[in-house]
């Protein structure tokens, strides 16, 4: 697990995403900065182009034997051979910018016009300047392999003509053999540097195409967590009132939500309760968490003879289809549903937590162990779901919890457990629900101040007179 | 690939010939071997005389004339030295208005002098523009050539350091240089058409 700016947890999946999200930006960067430096070059050769043209008319417009003149061949060079030097790096700005061809291309190409330049202004040392001019321009690709061919093109130029005509760039007849050492010396001089500059130009992009892509999925998440968060909390229920029963629930949310989801469905006689905890979270778990709260208020209205099984079954039937049609993943869930009819009985099936009865004749909690598998797993579960039943006296308190509550302080070391809550339960003088709901959550929060996933507890306690509660 | 392959290979070309034509040297006809009588300029007879004569509309000599002007800061005054810019018979007075001749004028310690028909330009067997004699104090020739290294390209190069060789009193092992710059005058049977 990793940490983002704000703090949110990041999990390996989101950790590659950003990572693939910053591989994607440092490649568009990188390829807008060729582009963009591929049209510079354009420019500047183009410009080039004419100041050659413009240096041969002026410097030597013609030559002359006695009085008689015609135009220099400078003039045909500068025009001829500057388009020449030209055309391929046009042709691949225009039709493959950015592409690594066009910026070798353009490397070779301006080498070439160093030497041209500096034949048209007949050879003067500050035109050589143009050299480590333009390798310093080269390096504004940020791609160090451009200064390659650049080079190959000036120590080429450099060694063929000290092996074929040494006067032309040494000035006399027999040079040392080490004189194209020293004038390769200076160009790798300033290449050293510019590798530096360039690699760490670089690094610099592809930090900043970290930052920028953890920003993006970080305010991703931040977004799909808030609709997930209202998707939550809208599903709460706001009033219930069950003759004979007093409930009250409260859920926590987590920093990121962490897929809670519980219900209380009147009926005639009774009520339905519905808890689980979709695997996941955010925007994708509270849609399945939609579904599953959706599914079972359409199943369980005005169907009085429908089982809390039968229930699951149709659940798991609803779940599992639209999540392949949706998203192609297996998100599943854990659920328990339970019946209540107003003269005590109460049937369980599903596979959430186990179901913690209070009883108030002996001030003790008993654990009724919920059967059942994952919901949205497999397209049938009806044979792996178990039921099990119980009966409330009055004064007996259904406590229903997720496990973002028994685990609270398991990522620091021991988790609350269900042992702890049941002596927490067992602790509380004349227990009502709402003292059961404050105390649990209080001594769960001395526990443990962090809570990575949501806390949900749910308490309903019988009564011989039905109450209105508030969740 | 192949088109970029094909585009190398033809601006490697183009190139080559740049460079072939910048390496075409003059031709120019031997030097006397000792100072000719009746010029239009005396020689100096205590110290070395260089003369270099000059087309004054050649931008190939400018070249040349850098490379005088570093032979003259180095000799400090260690030598006679003057400029003939060759003047062809019907030219008018606009002739030698032109920025080789002004450079040439504004250096220190040289005398420039026009060269009416190049008559005594063609007596020092020069032909072309940027060709250099050096007659030492006995008037024994002692180097004739060209002082660039090609065709208007500054830089160290031979003729120069045998110049300053001889300027300076020392031997020289390359009494002689090819010449890059333009015809000082039309050659017979070509008159009105380009030189080079």
């Amino acid at each position: 697990m990793k940490e983002t700016n704000n703090g949110m947890t990041l999990r390996p999946a989101e950790a590659a995403a950003i990572a693939k999200r910053a591989q994607e930006i440092e490649a568009e960067r990188f390829h807008d900065n060729a582009r963009r430096t591929d049209r510079l070059f354009a420019g500047i050769m183009a410009g080039q182009w004419v100041f050659g043209i413009i240096l041969a008319l002026t410097l030597s417009p013609y030559s002359w034997a006695g009085k008689t003149r015609a135009i220099h061949v400078h003039v045909p060079i500068a025009f001829g051979l500057g388009l020449l030097i030209n055309v391929l790096p046009f042709v691949l700005v225009l039709r493959r910018p950015g592409a690594a061809i066009t910026r070798y291309a353009i490397a070779v190409a301006q080498m070439l016009w160093s030497a041209l330049l500096i034949h048209l202004t007949g050879g003067r040392i500050e035109t050589h300047f143009h050299v480590f001019g333009s390798l310093a321009l080269l390096a504004f690709y940020r791609d160090w392999r451009v200064l390659v061919p650049a080079t190959v093109v000036v120590a080429a130029d450099h060694l063929v003509r000290q092996l074929v005509w040494p006067e032309s760039v040494y000035g006399i007849v027999t040079p040392e053999n080490w004189r194209f050492v020293e004038h390769a010396f200076w160009v790798l001089f300033e290449d050293s540097f510019l590798l530096v500059s360039c690699i760490g130009g670089a690094k610099e992009m592809k930090r900043l195409a970290e930052q920028h892509a953890r920003l993006e999925i970080t305010e991703q998440m931040e977004r799909e967590l808030e609709i997930a968060t209202r998707v939550q909390t809208a599903l709460l229920p706001r009033e219930t009132k069950v003759p004979g029963l007093e409930i009250t629930g409260r859920m926590i949310p987590a920093a990121e939500v962490g897929g809670d989801y519980y219900d209380v469905l009147p009926t005639i006689d009774g009520c339905w309760f519905g808890i689980g905890d979709v695997a996941g979270h955010g925007l994708e778990a509270g849609l399945v968490m939609l579904q599953a709260q959706s599914a079972v208020k359409a199943l369980v209205a005005g169907r009085r003879e429908i089982s809390p099984a039968d229930v699951l079954a149709e659940v798991n039937r609803v779940v599992y289809d639209n999540s392949r049609r949706s998203s192609g993943r297996k998100l599943h869930m854990t659920l328990s549903v339970m019946r209540y009819w107003d003269d005590g009985r109460v049937e369980i099936a599903g596979a959430h937590q186990d179901v913690i009865v209070y009883r108030a004749a002996t001030g003790r909690c008993e654990q009724i162990e919920a059967r059942g598998t994952w919901i949205g797993l497999v397209p049938d579960i009806a044979s792996a779901t178990g039921t099990t039943s119980t009966r409330l006296a009055d004064g007996d308190a259904l406590v229903l919890y997720t496990d973002g509550l028994t685990e609270a302080g398991a990522h620091e070391g021991d988790g609350f457990g269900v042992e702890r809550l049941c002596s927490t339960i067992e602790s509380i003088a004349s227990p009502s629900p709402e003292r059961i709901r404050d105390t649990v959550l209080d001594t769960v929060s001395k526990w443990s101040a962090n809570h990575p996933d949501d806390i949900t507890l749910v308490v309903a306690q019988r009564r011989a007179e039905p109450a209105a509660v508030a969740a | 690939m192949i088109a970029a392959g094909v585009w190398l290979l033809a601006v490697a070309s183009a190139m080559g010939g740049v460079f072939w034509y910048a390496a075409r040297p003059g031709e120019d006809a031997p030097a006397p071997v000792s100072w000719p009588d009746g010029l239009q300029f005396a020689r100096d007879r205590d110290k070395p005389t260089v003369v270099m004569m000059a087309h004054p509309r050649c931008s190939c000599t400018r070249a040349s004339l850098s490379e005088l002007a570093q032979i003259v800061t180095r000799a400090q005054g260690r030598a006679a030295f003057h400029v003939l810019f060759v003047r062809p018979e019907g030219v008018d007075d606009g002739w030698t208005d032109t920025d080789t001749y002004r450079r040439a004028t504004a250096l220190p310690g040289v005398r420039v002098t026009p060269d009416p028909g190049g008559v005594t330009a063609a007596r020092l067997g020069a032909t072309t523009s940027g060709h250099v004699v050096v007659y030492d104090r006995n008037g024994t020739l002692r180097f004739s050539g060209g002082i660039t290294a090609s065709r208007g390209h500054e830089g160290e190069n031979t003729g120069r350091s045998a110049v300053l060789a001889v300027v300076n009193g020392g031997a020289t092992n390359d009494t002689s240089t090819k010449t890059f710059g333009c015809e000082l005058a039309e050659r017979a049977g070509i008159e009105g058409t380009a030189g080079r």
